[in-house]
């Protein structure tokens, strides 16, 4: 039996656009291969613009036009056999949808229909995943799970913009965990939060996923943020993942430049030493550089870099890095 | 009386706004009592750090001119900014203070091109310059902010990046050389590298142009980096203001404890992740009292009935009833 509950191979992706008579690739996803275990919390961190959203759409197995895959697979592995998710028919993902995989989508808190009471959107879209319940037995399961999640069920006949923006948070976390899914994808859930609501959101999302034994892949930019919730983590690129690792090994022992650059110009209480900050812009995914991605803004650059793409390997640190450097 | 060493100054300012619509009885004061003072000889950041919904952005525009306080001054080098009409003074006061806006969106018109759109600004402040000068002066607001003419120019603010986008909005905002910038969470929208970038150039303002910089934001690490005073406002209301290092390592003020402890300490597993209740919106402002006791973990029946004043205790303002000698 596996550890794993997702896995993708040699995944690449991009956005084909033809506009004004001009083709356009965006190659946003390049060579992820990504192994994910069950029961872990996993980081996925980079800048905005390098992929992460786009990655977790896939790992949901979301791919339409103008996105399209072009070579690798994504497997969800918590069946009795592993379900290749680009191969899978509607009505298998369907049924894979809240049950096994929940997604919670970036700025979603703000997404709830505004003229729907909450209950209404606990209906429109968790209940036809449920059918096995009576409304009412419904009903008795979302409020027992607000409890859980400390929302009283008054929540349930309020409308979003009554409720305050940690509230809505919530009730988005409430609306993905309602079925127990093994897997819950959650982008930039606590970005819009401030500290308060942010800590309180985090320390619920840990929770949950302590009290499911499930796996939370989160995605965002904030290290912060994997710090202190992220068993593992990878860091993402222009859309190939540049180090892998355990939350403590990247934080400690940072092998890929890129990394140790994020790790260096984190701000924290208490530190008032200068920080620095990386030069240039992230590159033109419609144009990326030859050989390491990374290689325009990279202060150890060699001659090598400009031509060859750096493969992982196991670094001395433990963590799998890209970059022809590390030892 | 008419040297003053006072930059700008903010006395007992005070706004309110009608909850709900005019007909409502119901009325939440945004900004009560606030006060403090930049001085000319010595240039400063101060943070203005508090959670979404306590004011912050009305005492920026309170500052700015866009709105008129209910009662209450303010004053720049001795002057009542509200009574400044016309042009002339209007331009008087935009030549000194000037405003920064969160997103570098906001700043830009998208179907101007960013040199075009920063030589008119100059051309605004200084009218009848030659067009050499104008350009030179676009020029060197761009150069502090580690950009260039030849950088930007002939681009169109969605052909920049995110970075260069918000660095143009900065030399926008110094082109008249202001005396003080009032930036409104500047970077609450950017990434955690591009965070840094923006902190840091603010600093070099401050230590190289001699700009004062009222810095509004969340982030209690960037602002424990840059600034050298803080001001923590909650309700309306500043709880905690004075030197930014010791208040933020030893607060006094239970709610500064508990922003302080909600800030994410970027070293794995550092912060505490309590999935504590859940915290209140607009309700605290329309309490009796003190507007934080019912979140507060020490308080007392005279918090619930009695609007603490602001005392000075050791060697910072802190408005609390713990403090001064009330109990
Ligand atoms: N629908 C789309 N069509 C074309 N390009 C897109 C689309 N969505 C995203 N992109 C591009 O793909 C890149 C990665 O975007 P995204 O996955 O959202 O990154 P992140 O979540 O890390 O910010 C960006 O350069 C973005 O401009
Ligand atoms: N123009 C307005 N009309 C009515 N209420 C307002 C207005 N502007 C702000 N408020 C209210 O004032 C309070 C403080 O808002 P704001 O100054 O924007 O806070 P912050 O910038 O700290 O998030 C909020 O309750 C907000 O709803
Ligand atoms: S491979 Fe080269 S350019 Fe890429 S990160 Fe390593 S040293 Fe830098
Ligand atoms: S005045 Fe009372 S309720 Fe308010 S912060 Fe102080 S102890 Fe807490
Ligand atoms: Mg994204
Ligand atoms: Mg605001």
């Amino acid at each position: 039996m596996s550890d794993l509950i997702l896995q993708t191979k040699g995944l690449r992706a991009s956005y084909i656009t033809h506009l004004y008579g001009i083709d356009r690739e965006v190659k946003v996803v390049d060579g992820v291969d990504l192994a994910i275990r069950k029961n872990e919390f996993f980081g996925i961190a980079g800048e905005s613009g390098c992929g992460k959203t786009t990655l977790l759409k896939l790992i949901a197995g979301f791919c339409k036009p103008p996105l399209q895959v072009q070579a690798g697979k994504v497997e969800f592995l918590g069946l009795d056999k592993p379900l290749s998710l680009f191969d899978a028919t509607e009505e298998e993902l369907y049924k894979i949808r809240w049950r096994n995989i929940s997604y919670i989508m970036q700025g979603s808190m703000n997404v709830l229909n505004p003229v729907r009471k909450i209950d209404k959107s606990f209906i429109d879209f968790a209940y036809p995943h449920m059918q096995e319940l009576t409304p009412a037995q419904f009903r008795e399961r979302v409020v027992g799970h607000l409890g859980n999640l400390r929302l009283s069920k008054d929540v349930l006949d309020s409308y979003p913009h009554e409720l305050s923006g940690g509230m809505r948070q919530r009730v988005t976390i409430g609306l993905a965990t309602l079925c127990s899914p093994e897997i819950i994808i959650a982008d930039e859930p606590t970005t819009a939060l401030d500290v308060v609501v942010q800590r309180e959101t985090l320390g619920l999302m840990k929770r949950i996923q302590k009290e499911l034994a499930n796996t939370i892949i989160l995605v965002t930019h904030d290290l912060a943020v994997h710090a202190n919730v992220s068993d593992r983590i990878a860091i993402m690129y222009a859309g190939t993942i540049v180090e892998e690792g355990k939350t403590v090994d990247i934080f400690d022992h940072p092998a890929h430049p890129y990394t140790q650059h994020l790790i260096r110009s984190l701000p924290r209480l208490g530190d008032k030493e200068k920080k620095g900050y990386l030069k240039g812009a992230p590159p033109n995914l419609a144009d990326p550089p030859s050989g390491c991605r990374f290689h325009p803004r990279c202060p150890l650059a060699i001659d090598r870099c400009r031509t060859e793409v750096p493969l992982p390997k196991m670094a001395s640190s433990g963590t799998m890095t890209a970059c022809f450097l590390a030892e | 009386m008419s040297e003053t060493n006072e930059l700008l100054s903010v006395r007992n300012a005070k706004k309110s706004f009608r909850l709900g619509g005019l007909l409502s009885t119901k009325e939440i004061i945004a900004v009560n009592e606030v006060s403090f003072t930049l001085f000319k000889d010595k240039p400063d950041i101060l943070s203005i750090i508090g959670e979404s919904g306590s004011g912050k952005s009305t005492l920026s525009r309170l500052i700015l001119r866009l709105l008129l306080p209910d009662s209450g001054n303010i004053e720049l080098e001795g002057k009542d900014v509200h009574a400044m009409k016309g042009r002339k003074q209007e331009l008087d006061y935009m030549r000194r203070v000037q405003p920064i806006f969160q997103n570098p969106f906001e700043t830009f018109n998208p179907l101007n091109r960013v040199d075009e759109f920063l030589l008119a600004t100059a051309k605004n402040y200084y009218p009848g310059e030659k067009p050499e000068l104008t350009k030179e002066r676009v020029e060197m607001a761009l150069q502090a902010v580690g950009l260039s003419l030849s950088e930007v120019g002939g681009r169109y603010p969605h052909e920049l990046s995110g970075g260069q986008l918000q660095r143009s909005s900065v030399a926008r905002a110094i082109i008249p050389n202001p005396k003080i910038l009032v930036a409104d969470e500047p970077v609450s929208m950017v990434d955690a590298s591009l965070r840094m970038s923006i902190v840091n150039l603010f600093q070099d303002l401050k230590n190289k142009l001699g700009t004062s910089i009222i810095y509004i934001t969340h982030d209690l690490a960037t602002a424990y980096y840059i600034s050298d005073r803080i001001a923590i406002i909650h309700k309306g209301y500043f709880v905690e203001q004075g030197e930014t290092a010791p208040i933020l390592t030893n607060p006094k003020h239970p709610y500064t404890k508990l922003l302080v402890e909600s800030t994410l300490d970027p070293r794995p597993g550092a912060t505490s992740l309590a999935d504590g209740d859940i915290s209140t919106g607009d309700e605290e402002y329309l309490a009796v009292g003190c507007k934080f006791a019912a979140r507060c973990p020490r308080a007392m029946d005279i918090c619930r009935k009695v609007q603490p004043e602001e005392t000075i205790d050791g060697t910072w303002k802190v408005r609390c009833h713990l403090y001064g000698g009330n109990i």
